[in-house]
């Protein structure tokens, strides 16, 4: 009897210890597909159903070589459209991403739409279409947290992202987010066979933007390059008509 | 096993999961990082100090008027090939070895309401020099490549006046271009005339479907006969495909006009690499096809025209494509020993309604190989290499290299080369070597 009464008092003790810690053990600390989602939504989010104007801007030697200016009608992170502004020689230049992994690019002068792929350079700099047209990154690929990590004097969650199949641009990319607001502020790429291939560094340019707007991309193999995106206006708007990103429409307007 | 045994093995694995959901949250230990591959420096020092962010640009109103243009000066040297049985001494066609080339292009465009549903456009070409293009048609100095109003509403697109458009998948050869063709396929460019067209376009969901109704349209651009075009596409996530048809009146003499009935599709079959196909079949056949006694002949059948290609991303801006073209309307071998024997006996100056008028590159072979080599680096330079093998093996090479000067101005080097023994394609085009200069602005 004795031994019965022990055991439903164990049992009720260790049904309340659990009732009381598995709540704090998730709000204590997110978890890693909780702190991805919430940087991502930190860009994501914030283009969403808008109208971006962007410069990248493309750094040698610390030297500005080249300006290109950028219109951005972004609807979510499947489906976005970059019409090139500036300089006038690639003026009306657009890519479209018309879907997951369908990426098309029109050029006005021969008018005409080809297929071109996500791993394509984003007009020869560093980043590539992926880069700057798909932000959320935990579709493709699982995140693990391993650890956390000062930057500078920065708190950060350090979390491994590794692709859920090879037909992804990157293996593997590590990614630091602040800790107390989740901002993104770093990520590093990997290839498949494990080399690290570039750097993108994220800051907000003032206290009042919620989100990254300025980033610059640092190439292993090009050490002398630097590449940089920075967002000059954000227009938020109620959407796109679908037509808008589709490639029938790149000839039309 | 007692009871209070299993209490106790229960009790054990319980700490156990406990144990394990709260080592769950127990911060890792920072691992010691190897030394940073990037310096270490700040990243965005390449910025400046001070926040040099251009003021973006007002949003355009309906009310303003869009320019863009370019003006070029170019001069070509030609390497004119005296052995060309089309042109044999330069007897025939009388081309320059030498000209200086002053060509610029404008085009304003305007939305006419808030919303941008509506917009005109206008869109022109000017030259201080003409040329006979393959077709054997003097290009005038000046002419007004497009000037339309279109109109687009939710899944609608409508389009009045006379407008370029573009049909296919291919890369090189379109066969199914039929629309708009290119008036020189030869110019790598491949900038051509709109034509006037009433174009409607309804998407909706992957589907799309166009109808075009536009006159004037003739292979050699003389013609004002009604045509009639429609196509119907569907675009999937990795790939996408289309039919065409496109019809119309006969010409002039009664002929009936050379039906075409077409698909192409394109697909990512892998990380980079894009694989496309395109066939055209055509009712009818009005080309002269030569005998042994040099007598021409017209085989009114019907014909194919196929491409089959596939592009692959090197990274950055580096590509390599390669393209097979079938053509069916093009000569046999010995059709094209025949049609070279008769160009033998032509008379001087006699263009205008001779033979050589038959010559048409990528139409004296009926297969072809297309290979392209695109590259740009340093952020100044391209490069766009090309190689077109015919089957009788002679081949035409074209390098093309472009230096941007600044954001406005740049400089163009094209190299043409074509090459190969006196009775095949290449070896006897009128020019055997060509160097273009160009020197470009942007505005």
């Amino acid at each position: 009897m004795k031994t019965i009464r022990l055991e439903k008092f164990g049992a009720m003790l260790l049904a309340g210890a659990l009732l009381i810690l598995a709540p704090l053990s998730s709000y204590a600390e997110p978890n890693a597909l909780q702190i991805l989602d919430r940087a991502d939504d930190k860009w994501d989010l914030n283009l969403k159903n808008s109208t971006t104007e962007l410069e990248l801007l493309v750094y040698r030697e610390n030297e500005l070589r080249k300006t290109y200016r950028m219109n951005l009608k972004y609807q979510d992170t499947d489906h976005v459209l970059a019409e090139t502004t500036y300089p006038p020689r690639n003026e009306g230049e657009k890519m479209l991403q018309a879907g997951r992994r369908n990426y098309w690019l029109f050029l006005p002068n021969i008018n005409r739409a080809v297929r071109i792929s996500e791993s394509n350079s984003l007009s020869n700099s560093d980043f590539s279409n992926t880069d700057l047209l798909s932000p959320r990154l935990s579709i493709e690929y699982v995140p693990t947290l391993i650890g956390t990590e000062k930057l500078g004097d920065v708190e950060t969650y350090k979390l491994e992202l590794l692709a859920k199949d090879e037909s992804t641009p990157y293996a593997k990319i590590i990614y630091w987010v602040r800790k107390s607001d989740f901002f993104p502020l770093r990520r590093d790429y990997y290839t498949f066979s494990q080399q690290l291939l570039k750097r993108l560094d994220m800051k907000a340019s003032s206290p009042k933007v919620s989100g990254p707007d300025t980033f610059v991309m640092s190439s292993v193999l090009e050490r002398d390059k630097k590449t940089v995106i920075r967002y000059l206006k954000q227009t938020p708007g109620p959407g796109f008509p679908p037509e808008t990103f589709r490639e029938s429409s790149l000839m039309k307007r | 096993m007692s009871r209070q045994v299993k209490t106790s093995t229960h009790i054990v694995m319980t700490m156990g999961v406990l144990t394990a959901l709260l080592a769950a949250n127990v911060r890792a230990e920072p691992v010691p990082d190897a030394p940073d591959p990037f310096g270490g420096d700040d990243p965005f020092s390449v910025l400046g100090t001070k926040d040099n962010k251009p003021t973006p640009d007002e949003p355009q109103r309906a009310a303003r008027i869009k320019m863009e243009g370019s003006v070029f000066l170019k001069s070509v040297y030609n390497d004119l090939n005296q052995d060309s049985r089309i042109n044999p001494g330069n007897r025939v066609m009388q081309l320059d070895r030498q000209r200086q080339i002053f060509e610029t292009r404008l085009t304003l465009s305007q939305h006419l309401d808030e919303a941008q549903k509506w917009r005109w456009l206008f869109k022109g070409f000017a030259s201080n020099a003409s040329y006979i293009d393959q077709y054997g048609m003097s290009n005038q100095g000046g002419r007004v490549d497009e000037l339309f109003v279109d109109w687009k509403g939710e899944g609608w697109f409508a389009n009045l006046g006379k407008r370029r458009i573009v049909w296919g998948h291919a890369q090189g050869f379109n066969p199914v271009n039929v629309v708009v063709p290119p008036r020189d396929p030869t110019n790598p460019s491949r900038e051509t005339e709109g034509q006037p067209m009433l174009w409607v376009n309804r998407t909706r969901g992957a589907q799309a479907l166009d109808v075009i109704a536009t006159r004037n349209y003739d292979r050699n651009y003389a013609s004002d006969q009604n045509r009639m075009g429609i196509k119907l596409s569907h675009a999937a996530a990795k790939s996408d495909y289309a039919l065409y048809y496109f019809d119309g009146a006969r010409y002039r003499d009664g002929r009936a006009y050379e039906r075409m009935l077409g698909g192409s599709f394109s697909a990512d079959v892998y990380p980079g690499v894009t694989v496309y196909m395109e066939a055209a079949h055509f009712a009818d056949n009005y080309r002269n096809y030569y005998d042994t006694s040099g007598a021409s002949t017209v085989k009114n059948n019907v014909y194919w025209q196929t491409v089959a290609g596939s592009t692959l991303n090197l990274g950055g801006k580096r590509s390599i494509g390669v393209e097979y073209y079938r053509n069916d309307q093009g000569y046999s071998k010995a059709e094209r020993l025949n049609y070279f024997q008769a160009a033998d006996l032509q008379p001087p100056g006699s263009l205008a309604t001779g033979i050589a008028r038959d010559y048409k590159v990528t139409w004296m072979n009926r297969d072809y190989l297309l290979m392209r080599y695109q590259d740009e680096w340093r952020e100044r330079y391209t490069l766009d290499v090309s190689a077109l093998v015919a089957r009788d093996r002679s081949h035409l090479l074209r390098a093309q290299g472009n230096y941007a000067i600044t954001d406005y101005f740049e400089l163009r080097i094209v190299l043409l080369r074509n090459q190969g023994t006196r009775d095949t394609e290449f070896g006897n085009n009128t020019v055997s070597n060509a160097l273009e200069l160009w020197l470009g602005a942007n505005f």
